[in-house]
């Protein structure tokens, strides 16, 4: 329904690149990068604030890049929101309806029903100031459903909330999509993007990296800034040496990686996923890596440790491994790589 | 009584030991004070020395209420036109950069800088009879010097840049976003003005009305060349004074500035409450 073709848009110090992408009917699309990639742009290119130096915005397959700002029917919420502060939440959420020319009555039966269905009912007759970060929230997203966009654009909507009402909001934007809207979503935020995309594209500074399904991009990803991304801790620089037939690290030849399979190119980046690598109990005929624990550090999926094989590795420890005076900082463990499960990348 | 009145001297004794006052602080209290008597003992001075009968007669001449009445509307006309065409040009002016933006912008600050009576002057050329513009009003019947329309362009030219000024600051103080938002919404670029722009700087505006308003109501050094009659105030004021001396000028003086003030505070008053009421629905 949405498509870019070739947008280019440059600033002293920034270039977006030709970027081209679709967007289809139904989908939650997010746009997944870290400040000052470009998302914002272009999301501005695509609401018609912000001109593209070439390219064209296409929606319905009707070319829109000419098309002011006001006549382009795609709905968007910016970072702040933006509730008018002089109007009541009535109003705000009336505004686009009376700039329409829809009569009376209708404004209040369509106020009415968009206020209960987003949750904010009881606010009708208050002003913005005194509403929190999810109320404001709701209350922007009732007044933008208003306009009954083809297409809904959301600059980090999620930023301002704390976890619960994060959640909330997660399964209000889940839920609008499911009735049917199509949804441009931009954040910065990983996990945020995962559980809302049915189709997630990576800008980094200015350049389209990836885009396909988040199972994709998780599982494959196409360089290693993607792969960082996804919280791929371990992106290690190999090259490949003849005479030992097997991948070496480059800052350190002494450790060897023996792939099941050879993909055939001189250097590249091995991805291993911290919680694919396997902590030996004890020395078993297996190949293994002798290993010295350099740092520990909890996170949200359990504890992780830092170990030197030759070259600082990230190993994600499984919950029934733990236990008191494990894994202390100089410990000495071994482990093993499954390398199957992990992803060789060309240096081009 | 001697409680309260030593409590309240040993409470600024104590604040004045505890904040250990500084030469600065002290020296900027003494000039502050000085300023302040600067600017009140010869209002007070005046008021003072004219006697309440002295004002009831004076206030009852034919003279004296007619000048008011001329001096309050002509300013009021003043400011209303021209401030119908001047608050779009302040919002251009905050909003656009266009070329020699700043030279405008010195060109709406010139009446403040240049003598009054050379603005009377240079505007009594471009009026009267022999100006291009006299003989177009003349056609139409209109004369503007003698006239009060000519009163309420000298106000007008003098009085101006306090309202644009003020009405640019408040335009330039909305967020810009909230317009983009409106836009983005469906609003064209006029109803982004008029339902977004103007109320949320409303109040600017209507500060800078009343300071328009104050400044066209005392000017004497503009209107005074363009139309000597009809007499508005600040005139009668001086021709009291060159006429009778200043015994006969004070009265109406005085009369004049209370006039002004109750003007003023009515105004402002209904600016504020025009704000706590939340301006439009």
């Amino acid at each position: 329904m949405l498509q870019l073709i070739n947008i280019e848009k440059s600033f002293p110090g920034f270039r977006l690149h030709p970027v081209n992408l679709q967007i289809h009917q139904g989908e939650y699309y997010v746009l997944l990068g870290q400040s000052g990639a470009g998302k914002s742009l272009l999301l501005e290119i695509i609401a018609g604030i912000t001109r593209p130096d070439h390219g064209r915005v296409m929606l319905d397959s009707k070319d829109i890049s000419n098309q002011r700002i006001n006549q382009r029917n795609i709905g968007v919420i910016f970072q702040d929101i933006s509730l008018f502060p002089h109007m009541l939440v009535f109003d705000n959420i009336a505004y686009p309806m009376i700039s329409r020319n829809i009569g009376k009555t209708e404004v209040r039966r369509r106020v009415d029903e968009l206020s209960r269905a987003l949750g904010v009912s009881h606010l009708i007759n208050r002003k913005p100031d005194g509403l929190s970060g999810g109320e404001s929230q709701r209350v922007a997203l009732a007044r933008v459903l208003a306009t009954s966009p083809k297409l809904l654009l959301l600059d980090e909507p999620l930023t301002s909330l704390d976890v619960l009402r994060k959640d909330e909001l997660i399964r209000l934007l889940k839920q609008l999509n499911q009735d049917g809207m199509t949804i441009l979503h931009v954040t910065h935020e990983v996990d945020e993007a995962l559980s809302l995309a049915s189709h997630l594209a990576i800008l980094h500074d200015g350049k389209l990296l990836q885009s396909g399904s988040p199972e994709a991009i998780t599982r494959y990803p196409a360089s290693p800034f993607v792969a960082r991304l996804m919280e791929i801790k371990n992106c290690i620089e190999v090259i490949y040496q003849d005479a030992v037939g097997q991948y070496i690290a480059a800052d350190n030849h002494a450790v060897v990686f023996h792939l099941p399979v050879n993909p055939g190119f001189r250097a590249g980046h091995l991805l291993i996923h911290q919680k694919h690598i396997r902590i030996l109990e004890e020395p078993s005929a297996e190949k293994s890596f002798s290993a010295t624990i350099t740092d520990t550090s909890l996170t949200l999926h359990g504890l992780e440790i830092t170990v030197d094989i030759g070259i600082p590795i990230v190993v994600q420890v499984p919950a029934e491994k733990l236990g008191p005076g494990k894994f202390l900082k100089g410990a000495l463990i071994r482990l093993n790589f499954n390398l199957a499960q992990s992803r060789l990348i060309p240096i081009v | 009584m001697y409680n309260f009145a030593y409590r309240c001297f040993y409470w600024q004794y104590k604040n004045l030991m505890l904040q250990k006052p500084s030469i600065l602080y002290l020296a900027a209290i003494f000039l502050g004070g000085l300023v302040l008597l600067f600017l009140v003992a010869p209002l007070a001075g005046m008021v003072l020395s004219t006697t309440f009968p002295d004002l009831l007669s004076t206030a009852r001449e034919a003279d004296v209420t007619r000048s008011i009445w001329l001096t309050v509307w002509t300013s009021m006309l003043a400011t209303v036109v021209f401030g119908l065409a001047a608050i779009p040009f302040s919002y251009l002016l905050a909003r656009k950069s266009f070329p020699l933006k700043n030279l405008v912008k010195g060109i709406i600050d010139l009446p403040v800088v240049i003598p009054h009576s050379a603005a009377g002057i240079a505007l009594l050329g471009f009026i009267s009879r022999d100006s291009l513009v006299g003989k177009a009003a003349s056609w139409v019947g209109i004369d503007f010097v003698g006239n009060p329309l000519g009163i309420a362009l000298a106000m007008a030219f003098v009085s101006l840049p306090f309202l644009i000024n003020a009405a640019r600051d408040g335009f330039e103080a909305v967020p810009r976003r909230l317009e983009r938002t409106a836009m983005a919404l469906g609003a064209s670029p006029a109803r982004v003005f008029f339902t977004i722009a103007l109320p949320l700087a409303l109040r600017n505006i209507i500060s800078g009305m009343i300071m328009m308003f104050g400044r066209g109501m005392s000017e004497f050094g503009a209107v005074v060349i363009i139309a000597y009659h009809p007499m508005i105030t600040p005139v009668l004021i001086f021709e009291r004074f060159g006429t009778f001396g200043l015994k006969y000028a004070r009265p109406v003086a005085v009369i004049f500035i209370i006039v002004s003030l109750i003007v003023f505070i009515l105004l402002r008053l209904l600016a504020n409450k025009q704000k706590t009421n939340g301006g439009i629905r």
